[in-house]
């Protein structure tokens, strides 16, 4: 994608995130865009660019966040490391595999999450944050991702650029 | 495969990460250097989040006023363009009067206490689920400084974590981070008030001789600096009494809806602002009020 492009997204993506996004948020929680773009950049571009974008957006929220600088970066950079490393094991994703895949991607950023909230700032109960938390901004997360796949990804003439490398199944010549 | 994806060079790039993060993560670290960087980036993005909340609005009126009058008969277009152009400017009138309302009370709540502050609009809220924030217009330029108590007319909003020239962050009562000095006004009995997972808060520290009511208004009680005493924080809700514990801890329904505020009060200074007794004019023969 163009760069600019790429760059006004990044720099929309968070006012979008705090001011929009709030009428559409269930019980005070509400879906991760920034997770949403880092997925897709990680998984349709590779690890690199879902970590440096993962980086930039993550440093971008943290400024914008009660939380201590760098928890973000460490949830976001994480993310785009993990969703380019999902981009090499899963290729042709369809709509299901994507919202499963951001709801593991989402969980286990968030647990990360909780882990480095848990050192900086003090005692969460695990179950708690899990509970109202976690999983509901997980199961957001993956609904949405799976609508902007059927909705946005599945029409653009997008290809994982590695996948010409891999042949199913595999050439045994 | 397996060989190619786990190869060094990422395994570098995560212990970079984790380093930097861990670095980042040091309180010292976390005021100067830090904040000095994000001050460009907070004021850029802060003038879209301004402009993203005022064309809300926009789009708002004209999906009222336009948009849903597409699909009518064309031969009446041109009437129903205007009656749209009306409509539109009739929304934009309404939420024109309606804000002048808000400020109208928040101006009177100013008048009626004796605390100085200062009138805020909110332009975003956190990014993430984790904290429970508010972003406002002011920051130090106008007088604003952390640690300072955010209000409405209605309650208790929370206190002001960070502050930048043009902006400022405000933690609600409602994060888990936040803790707020608090009395109920019926027993007298006093607490504090935290934030909760689930985004609603509860008063801890409560004695277990008293007689708490669900409904019992909370209130602050001014022992923490930046409230003055008696303002509303909220009702109390379900009451958790049990027999080992040193306290009793109840549910509090804020009294403030966060996910509709639009503006706030700053309270800059909890010095009295009324004239001193004796003077020509003086309303308030009394001495400084609302201290803690």
């Amino acid at each position: 994608m163009n760069r600019w492009i790429y760059t006004l997204i990044v720099l929309l993506l968070i006012p979008v995130q705090t001011t929009w996004l709030q009428a559409v948020g269930m019980h005070a929680v509400k879906p991760d865009l920034a997770l949403l773009l880092i997925y897709f950049t990680g998984f349709y571009a590779g690890e690199m660019k879902g970590f440096t974008i993962g980086w930039i957006t993550g440093a971008l929220m943290d400024f914008f966040s009660g939380g201590p600088f760098g928890l973000q970066i460490a949830m976001k950079a994480t993310a785009g490391l993990l969703s380019g490393l999902l981009g090499r094991f899963f290729l042709n994703a369809t709509g299901t595999l994507t919202m499963g895949l951001v709801l593991l991607l989402s969980l286990i950023t968030g647990t990360i999450g909780y882990f480095f909230h848990q050192l900086v700032v003090g005692e969460i109960h695990f179950m708690e944050a899990f509970r109202w938390t976690l999983l509901p901004e997980a199961l957001y997360n993956s609904v949405l991702g799976g609508v902007v796949f059927w909705v946005v990804i599945r029409r653009l003439p997008i290809k994982q650029p590695w996948s010409d490398d891999v042949s199913f199944p595999p050439n045994t010549d | 495969m397996l060989r190619q994806i786990i190869n060094y060079r990422r395994f570098i790039i995560l212990f970079l990460t984790v380093l930097l993060v861990t670095v980042l993560l040091f309180p010292e670290l976390q005021r100067r250097p830090v904040s000095f960087l994000g001050r460009p980036v907070v004021f850029l993005i802060s003038g879209l989040q301004k402009g993203l909340t005022w064309t809300a609005d926009g789009i708002g009126g004209l999906w009222k006023g336009y948009i849903n009058l597409i699909a009518v008969r064309r031969e009446n277009e041109i009437l129903k363009r205007d009656l749209a152009r009306l409509e539109s400017e009739n929304l934009q009138l309404q939420e024109a009067a309606q804000a002048n309302e808000r400020l109208e009370q928040l101006l009177n709540f100013r008048k009626t206490n004796a605390f100085h502050a200062l009138v805020a609009a909110v332009i975003g809220r956190d990014p993430s689920n984790w904290y429970r924030t508010l972003m406002i217009d002011k920051g130090t330029r106008d007088g604003v400084a952390i640690d300072m108590g955010v209000i409405t007319p209605v309650g208790v909003v929370g206190r002001v974590i960070k502050a930048d020239p043009n902006v400022s962050q405000v933690l609600l009562v409602t994060d888990r981070n936040s803790a707020v000095a608090a009395l109920i006004q019926r027993t007298r009995d006093e607490g504090l008030v935290e934030g909760t997972e689930r985004g609603l808060a509860r008063i801890k520290y409560l004695s277990l001789l008293a007689d708490l009511k669900e409904g019992d208004l909370v209130l602050s009680s001014g022992l923490t600096g930046n409230f003055p005493k008696g303002l509303l924080i909220g009702t109390l809700g379900r009451v958790t009494k049990k027999e080992l514990d040193l306290f009793q801890q109840a549910e509090v329904i804020p009294s403030v809806d966060f996910s509709k505020l639009e503006e706030v009060l700053v309270i800059t200074s909890l010095e009295d602002r009324t004239p001193p007794a004796g003077r020509p004019g003086s309303p308030s023969a009394e001495g400084p009020q609302n201290r803690k």
